[in-house]
């Protein structure tokens, strides 16, 4: 790009490219905007419940406990909340969606090291996202990217890359995380399931009322 | 689902730590949680489980091993899955930290570093040692001679008086029998020298023999409870006791006979009948329980109390399956000793009952304390009780003394609810007997009812008490409104559920008794020059007038206040001209069913004229409410609506009925 071409603003892809990080961004970080993108019934519903950072009357561990979800907005908003979380540590965090228990989505979510597991609870019926983070963790400074799915992922999360190929029809596949933050450990098989995860999984299957398709 | 292994019962479950839909057992404990763990998929493979399962079913002795064990236990500790386990994850029993006041809920150890009955230890002698086998050192194949020998060699060490009893005991036909059931029929005599040297040495590794014959395991066994003293845990002594009991169960008469009798033909003594021993076995097996019964009884009473539930549970399944015939016999034995105590609680609980109902004209509160009370009582009861319960659950036979009292405290929750309204003081006793009283299935089934039918009032409640407040919360918003009024010198105009304030004065809405407002437009040569808004409240002893120069202000205020005082006074006005009083409105006089107006005349002086609503027609005029006859132009009444009060009400209700087509103002309300 020359001189006179960033005085007269840019050549057409350049605005393009402009525009389509612009839009990844909205859909990441504008609220209004994650409402705007479902259904006018689901919209309204979620408008009419209130906003909080937590639920009043949770009991457990904010997060980890289906009886005290983390409040967010609507699918996108889930996708974008949880793709926003990073340990203590400043690891990032996977994730796909493993079934409902109710109304309350219930997350697998592994660092991207594979050295944590975890399993999260998110409640989507309300306007806007927690400004919590669950115990142990913090938003990312990092420019903000989904790096899960709001589906169950059959081989999670090896298949990562077959996942991320599938929102292409959706075009969000532009904002997820490049694959090169995960395919090492992909290829070095990094991430095996704990004990104590695999007993959580277990006891949180059989509460789920209704199933991602496994 | 993950396969497993119940950690109870054996049958094949999914999810390892989730309850067994066979027998209902849930894994709690780091012990059974740790147990769980292995007999699932995720440590063991299809085979390994095959393998347990048959262990568990058979009783025998687990084989997993220490290290998946361990690692199980570190996975426990994750945090989540600690919370998820919610107190299931809680480390083991003993139930209760005091024994003066046991109760079901988990309680940290006792501080007298309780042991293992596994741990290695050695006693100094046992009952089988006292056996006249023992005392002569002969063995079930040794003639009359051979016993006669020996008894007089042996004379010479011990007393000579025990030496010839035990010959006697050996050469009488009768004595001898029971002598033979009470030792090791079917052990050859090398063996049976060392498992009494064992005996001596480890008394608990006797229940890890295999292979021995029943009769003569349960012998060393029974001997074996000699050594269970008060450091001992609750749990080991009832697994020990589940152990004899199955062992117990497995006595072949045909299988004691045939080993006495092999050994008779030897020794040279008659062999025996079926009947005969028959009796005998009897006899050993009331021996067997009361060697439980005082190995019980060295234990302090909260370990007594656990050690008799886990073994009936344990046994039973939950109540789940028939135990054991030597449980049974151990519970009923129980069951008559522990009789006072439970006698002694139900009747404190019957009078706290009758106390509960007394004080329930006093208020939830009143009662409360006596409810915590019912609750600690009850609890107490039940912690004696609880082995009954499950036996008899499992024997499919009520305990009417659990019957009774939970029926009490049922019909005392009924009434504070049906007499008193007491929801919560209700719900709280029903949970309980749910809890306590689980293992009576009629109980269990008709509280449960209760439960969910308290449950859903409580809920509908719930909803309700927030469906009013949020009413109540609109109302409040609804009614609040709040401005300045003033260019230079402010004074504030506000109305809310305290009331209306203005300056300095605070009107409660109750109080204000008649309401009136209007607005003025002035000009000049046709040209507008602003309008003056005034709006009047009047209360018993007092009125007070607000000018006001902002429309905004004026609608803001009017808006709330038709709502916070408006309806409240058309009600009032409705109800008043119901009971048959009438209300002046300007020069018109209004009753429910008719108004009285004024026949203005040209000659003569006006006269009165009573018409019914039918008979009328409203409009608004130079800012006054009009009526007037539908027949005759000249008959007509007014009221101001900023001069008179209350003219604004009037005006809603007459329009509004008419709308209606009522026939009196005071249906408007009532339809």
């Amino acid at each position: 790009m020359g001189f006179f071409s960033n005085l007269f603003g840019g050549n057409k892809e350049q605005k393009a490219l402009q525009e389509a990080f612009g839009q990844i961004r909205k859909i990441m970080e504008d609220e209004e905007f994650q409402l705007e993108m479902l259904n006018p019934a689901m919209k309204e519903m979620i408008k009419a419940s209130p906003a909080y950072d937590r639920d009043p009357n949770g009991t457990g561990p904010f997060g980890f406990a289906a009886t005290n979800p983390i409040p967010v907005n609507g699918p996108i908003g889930q996708l974008a909340y949880l793709s926003k979380l990073e340990t203590n540590k400043g690891e990032r965090v996977l994730f796909h969606r493993i079934g409902a228990i109710n109304t309350i989505d219930v997350f697998e979510a592994v660092t991207f090291s594979g050295s944590e597991w975890f399993v999260f609870f998110t409640d989507l019926y309300h306007p806007r996202r927690s400004r919590l983070t669950p115990d142990g963790f913090r938003f990312t400074q990092d420019v903000p990217q989904f790096c899960g799915f709001h589906k169950f992922c059959q081989n999670f999360p090896y298949d990562f890359v077959e996942m991320k190929a599938s929102e292409r029809e959706s075009g969000l596949s532009m904002a997820y995380i490049a694959l090169s933050k995960v395919t090492d450990q992909i290829q070095n098989k990094a991430f095996q399931r704990p004990l104590a995860h695999k007993a959580k999984l277990d006891l949180v299957k059989i509460q789920l009322t209704s199933f991602s398709a496994q | 689902m993950t396969k497993a292994i119940c950690f109870k019962c054996g049958e094949e479950k999914f999810g390892a730590l989730t309850a067994c839909k066979s027998c209902g057992a849930i894994p709690k404990g780091d012990q059974e949680l740790a147990l769980s763990l292995v007999l699932c998929e995720h440590l063991s493979t299809n085979s390994q489980l095959l393998s347990y399962a048959h262990e568990i079913k058979n009783h025998l002795k687990l084989s997993a091993p220490a290290n998946l064990l361990a690692q199980a236990s570190v996975a426990l500790k994750d945090p989540q899955l600690m919370a998820m386990l919610g107190g299931r994850s809680e480390p083991d029993p003993p139930l209760a930290a005091k024994p003066s006041s046991p109760s079901k809920s988990a309680a940290p150890r006792p501080s007298s570093a309780p042991t293992s009955s596994r741990t290695p230890r050695s006693i100094q002698t046992t009952v089988l040692h006292k056996n006249p086998f023992a005392i002569l050192g002969v063995t079930t194949r040794d003639d009359r001679k051979k016993i006669a020998e020996q008894a007089e060699e042996k004379s010479l060490d011990l007393d000579h008086d025990v030496c010839q009893k035990a010959r006697s005991d050996l050469t009488h036909p009768r004595n001898r029998l029971s002598a033979e059931i009470a030792w090791l029929p079917g052990v050859s005599p090398r063996k049976a020298s060392q498992l009494l040297e064992g005996l001596l040495r480890n008394p608990m590794a006797i229940r890890e023999e295999s292979g021995l014959p029943t009769l003569a395991h349960c012998n060393l066994m029974a001997a074996a409870f000699e050594a269970v003293n008060a450091n001992d845990q609750a749990e080991d002594v009832a697994e020990f006791i589940q152990e004899m009991a199955y062992l117990v169960d497995d006595l072949d008469l045909d299988e004691v006979v045939r080993d006495i009798n092999e050994d008779r033909a030897v020794s040279g003594f008659p062999e025996i009948k079926d009947d005969q021993v028959e009796h005998e076995i009897l006899e050993r097996k009331r021996y067997f329980k009361t060697a439980i019964k005082d190995a019980l009884n060295r234990l302090p009473p909260t370990s007594l109390l656990d050690a008799m539930t886990f073994a009936v549970d344990g046994a039973t399944c939950n109540g789940e399956d028939h135990a054991p015939e030597l449980i049974d016999d151990l519970v009923d034995s129980y069951a008559v000793e522990v009789q006072g105590v439970l006698e002694r609680e139900a009747e404190n609980v019957k009078k706290l009952v009758q106390a509960a109902r007394s004080s329930a004209e006093s208020g939830e509160n009143a009662i409360k304390p006596l409810v915590d009370k019912i609750e600690k009582v009850a609890r107490n009861w039940d912690r004696f009780a609880q082995p009954i319960q499950l036996s008899a659950k499992a024997r499919g036979i009520d305990h009417d003394h659990s019957n009774e009292l939970a029926y009490s405290i049922r019909s005392l929750a009924i009434d504070l609810f049906n007499d008193h309204d007491m929801l919560d003081s209700s719900k709280r006793l029903t949970i309980l007997i749910q809890e306590l009283f689980a293992e009576l299935p009629e109980v269990a089934e008709r509280v449960g009812q209760d439960v969910d039918t308290l449950t859903d009032i409580h809920s509908k409640r719930t909803q309700a008490k927030a469906q009013a407040q949020k009413r109540d919360a609109e109302w409040a918003r609804a009614i609040t409104f709040n401005a300045d009024v003033g260019l230079v010198f402010k004074d504030t105009l506000s109305i809310s559920p305290e009331g209306v304030a203005w300056k300095g004065n605070r009107y409660p809405l109750d109080s204000i008794t008649a309401v009136k407002w209007g607005s003025v437009r002035h000009s000049v040569n046709g040209v507008p020059t602003g309008t003056d808004y005034t709006i009047a409240l009047a209360t018993r002893n007092s009125s007070t007038e607000i000018s006001l120069k902002k429309e905004s202000t004026f609608s803001g205020f009017i808006d709330a206040l038709w709502r916070a005082v408006c309806v409240r006074l058309m009600i009032e006005m409705s109800e008043a001209l119901e009971e048959g009083r009438s209300l002046h409105f300007g020069d018109m006089l209004v009753e429910d069913g008719a108004v009285t107006l004024t026949k203005h005349k040209l000659l003569g002086s006006n006269e009165k004229v009573r018409l019914s609503w039918s008979d009328v027609q409203v409009w608004s005029a130079n800012g006054e409410f009009v009526i007037g006859s539908k027949s005759d132009k000249k008959t007509y009444g007014s009221t101001s609506y900023m001069s008179h009060w209350n003219s604004h009400l009037l005006d809603h209700i007459v329009r509004a009925g008419f709308k209606k087509g009522i026939s009196k103002l005071s249906e408007y309300f009532r339809n």
